[in-house]
């Protein structure tokens, strides 16, 4: 033992060679890290949001509520050959409204980190110019860059009822991302997508994406979404109820002919974007100056008595345009979105009949004002402004009564919507440091 | 704490032996790094997505599985047959490399779960999880002539698989307990905390000493001492044994030897600590160095077999007859001639007539629904599991089972409570990584 513990620390005392790395060219993965920290702090001036505790109808508690984040994002990505892959996860620290189920003073405090994207992706043909890429995983998409707010409807929606969301335009989707430009002008994106975040979930969806003229001055996308197509769970999908009308039960498909809601359904989007400074050439315009961009949604293509029985209920539509600053800002956007739906925009509402209550649309037991937030909140609007003060320092401030919900505690979307009038509103105030 | 007895005749030889060996490592690792603070640094990123499905198709068992729903209540899904759970999520890290022989590496892991959706589930409820943690994070010495290093140290928190060949029944040394002995699966080895040494300084025969802390079933910190040998005969065989002292020392001895850890009654009453030793022995065949393999594949036509005994000492009442307390699994890697990397089929033998719980409320003595719940019934496991790289980087792997399958907890281990344990319990899954 004594001469092996020799032989052992000779060894290791003994000039070493390092173990040679594989040098060889194209086969090391290249690696990158990335990432960004974010501060933001908010400020609620008025909102009508109801609390829900047990004895209370208190309508004022959010107005005056003050919310701040901070917020860290770190994202590796590596490349391997045709292969690409990323994973990024995200830190934050949070004090949030009240869950008004809960309490109307207590202001929640949070911390959080969770996964942002982790998802593979395969060129096919050249790997610095492929003529296709298949993602798998958890992957961000946005089609509509300019998008501050409101919009990004097709992926940022659900039918039956249906919702909407506003914030950042990037949906994180789960499943495959099959995309290919063919002819070059036409961009094709089609996805093959399960539901990981809204009940029901593990649902599989199919959507296609068309667009024409990406980076180009006029840009025109249309797209479909087969919201469920498979089920996993038909019986949380398509729960076969029954709607009830003043007690009586109604055969949704006419008389003697029975059809069940479900939350199966199709939704159509198109969008256009112009970039008006083709027509003006001046060096006061910032990049994001003069654009124009309108975007509309038909959640749900079929129609069903009772509930779902006017089609311009289910559509929500905005257009928002670039404010030129002369550079003094580089964005200063304003949004305006129309969405007439009765209905509460609650996407945790899993069954496909929608929340009745006085203050939305009932069909049941409808009486005299019934449904008045549903009416108040059909109008959404937003103006937001940036302006980048060093190469990787942002600063920005916006103003908006939108689609307002706040995170939960592990960082999910809050389910009930903030602010439930075109006079109910907020602003924030945010920094944001890039690497 | 305590340290369980030891044979007299080991106990004073071997702490003067010990101590020099102490002494030894300590002042080769002493050495390795003071050459490693003169070496150049260097940092490799690693990364690696996933994406698994689960489909159960039969299960007796889903009655009893709990969920927490929004509002904090605790209910029971009556029928969880076809329910499908989704996993996805991914790792990044950094291995660091501080010369030749001083190297570290961490990764994190963070995805996306979910718990059962049942038909009574109240359809408000959220089923989305979200887990994150230190996946590994280890430091690892090289000592002795280098490139290829006869000593290999890790400290830390590390993957241990000393069985490859396993995809999923198997590898019981480090994937069991004692007292009850439950029994764990699945085809990535196991994490461990502490500290592991191997060593290939006698050819053909690798060794391997671990001492690790417990961290994921109570009473956690106890200390384990394991050792594993295997030899290796003209590529053609393997023969692997090992033994672990499992909790020799205690951290607080009133949970490792609870109170209500015990059979009988007044002058009748046997006392049974949570401690126990466990034993392994396996054996690997490959016998396609003994003729042309043609166009087989590496892994193809493997035989192997597994054996162990959870806890060499018997109690009354409950653990009585030792053939209670041997988990048998034999495999064959069914040659594919490269059209599957691997395709194994697994069967596994365990004849304990209680429930495999490892929380077991913290007691050695099974609780009173576990005891003698299921006879002979849920005695045979078998697995069937396919592996394909696409292309580099990318593989998937497709699995069918009845094997000893928990759901994850979101904090890095597994619920209690087995899902297949009856015939026709069976599952099948689909996992697809990209790694690199």
């Amino acid at each position: 033992m004594l001469r092996t513990a020799a032989c052992l620390i000779a060894a290791t005392i003994a000039p070493a060679h390092a173990a040679p790395h594989d040098t060889a060219a194209g086969l090391a993965p290249s690696f990158r890290m990335s990432g960004d920290v974010s501060a933001e702090l908010s400020y609620v001036v008025n909102s009508s949001d109801t609390a829900l505790v047990p004895g209370s109808y208190e309508t004022t508690y959010l107005s005056g509520m003050r919310m701040s984040s901070l917020t860290g994002v770190l994202r590796l990505n590596g490349t391997y050959q045709k292969l690409d892959a990323e994973v990024s996860v995200v830190g934050a620290q949070l004090i949030m409204p009240p869950d008004p189920t809960r309490s109307t003073q207590r202001r929640n405090k949070y911390s959080f980190n969770r996964l942002l994207t982790a998802y593979g992706a395969y060129s096919f043909g050249d790997a610095d110019a492929p003529q296709a890429r298949l993602s798998i995983g958890y992957f961000p998409f946005s089609y509509s860059g300019q998008t501050r707010s409101l919009g990004s409807y097709l992926f940022r929606s659900g039918t039956y009822p249906g919702y909407v969301f506003s914030g950042d335009s990037t949906a994180y989707l789960a499943g495959l991302h099959f995309e290919t430009s063919l002819p070059g002008i036409l961009r094709h994106d089609l996805f093959l997508t399960t539901e990981v975040e809204w009940d029901p979930q593990y649902d599989v969806s199919l959507s296609y994406l068309a667009r024409i003229g990406v980076d180009k001055p006029f840009e025109f996308d249309a797209g479909v979404f087969f919201d469920r197509l498979v089920p996993v769970y038909s019986f949380k999908t398509s729960p076969e109820e029954l709607p009830h009308l003043n007690g009586t039960i109604i055969e949704a498909g006419g008389e003697g002919d029975t059809v069940y809601y479900t939350k199966q359904g199709v939704r159509l989007m198109g969008r256009f974007r112009a970039d008006l400074k083709h027509f003006f050439t001046s060096e006061r315009f910032s990049p994001q100056d003069l654009v124009v961009y309108t975007e509309a949604a038909l959640l749900g293509v079929k129609n069903y008595p009772g509930f779902y029985d006017d089609v311009t209920e289910r559509v929500p539509a905005m257009i928002g345009f670039n404010i030129p600053t002369a550079r003094i800002l580089d964005v200063l956007s304003v949004e305006l979105e129309y969405y007439g739906s009765p209905w509460r925009n609650d996407p945790s509402h899993a069954r496909p009949k929608p929340y009745e209550n006085y203050a939305y649309e009932t069909i049941t037991y409808a009486s005299e004002g019934t449904g008045w937030r549903g009416t108040r909140n059909d109008y959404k609007w937003h103006v937001y402004a940036q302006r980048t003060l060093l190469t990787h320092i942002t600063v920005s401030a916006r103003v908006a009564s939108d689609h307002l919900r706040g995170l939960t505690s592990d960082g999910s979307i809050y389910p009930y919507e903030r602010l439930h009038g075109y006079d109910e509103w907020y602003w924030s105030i945010g920094a944001r440091v890039s690497f | 704490m305590r340290i369980c007895q030891l044979p007299e005749v080991m106990t004073t030889t071997m702490m003067t032996a010990n101590m020099r060996s102490v002494l030894c490592l300590c002042a080769t690792i002493l050495g390795a790094t003071a050459a490693a603070g003169r070496a150049e640094v260097s940092f490799k990123p690693h990364v690696e997505v996933y994406h698994s499905v689960l489909r159960i198709e039969e299960s007796n068992e889903a009655s009893q599985i709990e969920f927490m729903n929004r509002t904090g209540d605790v209910s029971y899904y009556s029928d969880n047959s076809g329910a499908v759970i989704q996993s996805l999520g991914g790792r990044l890290g950094l291995s660091a490399r501080f010369g030749a022989r001083l190297s570290a590496t961490f990764t994190y892991d963070n995805h996306i779960w979910h718990v059962f959706q049942g038909r009574d589930m109240p359809v408000y409820d959220n089923t989305e999880k979200i887990a994150g943690g230190v996946h590994e994070g280890y430091l690892k010495v090289a000592l002795g002539p280098m490139p290829a290093a006869p000593v290999v140290l890790r400290l830390g928190y590390f993957n241990m698989r000393y069985a490859p060949e396993v995809m999923n029944l198997g590898e019981y040394l480090f994937r069991t307990g004692v007292y009850p002995g439950y029994v764990l699966s699945g085809g990535e080895g196991i994490e461990l905390l502490g500290a592991h040494v191997q060593t290939t300084i006698v050819p053909h025969l690798t060794q391997d000493l671990l001492f690790t802390s417990e961290i994921n079933i109570f009473p956690a910190y106890d200390y384990s001492l394991s050792y594993l040998a295997r030899v290796d005969i003209l590529n053609i065989a393997e023969i692997g044994a090992g033994a672990m002292l499992y909790r020799v020392v205690s951290v607080r001895e009133e949970n490792t030897y609870n109170a209500l850890s015990y059979v009988g009654d007044g002058a009748d009453t046997t006392r049974i600590p949570l401690s126990g030793n466990k034993l392994m022995g396996r054996l690997v065949i490959d016998p396609k160095p003994l003729f042309n393999p043609g166009r087989m594949g590496p892994e193809d036509l493997k035989l192997y077999c597994e054996a162990a005994l959870l806890g060499t000492k018997d109690y009354p009442e409950m653990y009585e007859d030792i053939r209670e307390r041997v988990p048998v699994m034999a495999g064959v890697h069914v040659p594919m001639f490269n059209l599957l990397d691997v395709l194994a089929v697994e069967v596994e033998w365990y004849g304990t007539p209680h429930g495999c719980n490892p929380e077991n409320s913290a007691t050695a003595v099974p609780l009173v629904q576990e005891q003698f719940r299921y006879g002979d019934r849920d005695d045979w496991k078998w697995a069937v599991t396919a592996t394909r790289e696409i292309v580099d980087g990318f593989e998937v792997t497709a699995r069918a089972a009845r094997d000893h399958l928990r759901m994850e907890d979101g904090n890095g281990w597994y619920q209690p409570r087995e899902l297949m344990k009856l015939p026709g319990d069976w599952y099948w899954s689909v996992r697809s990584s990209i790694r690199f």
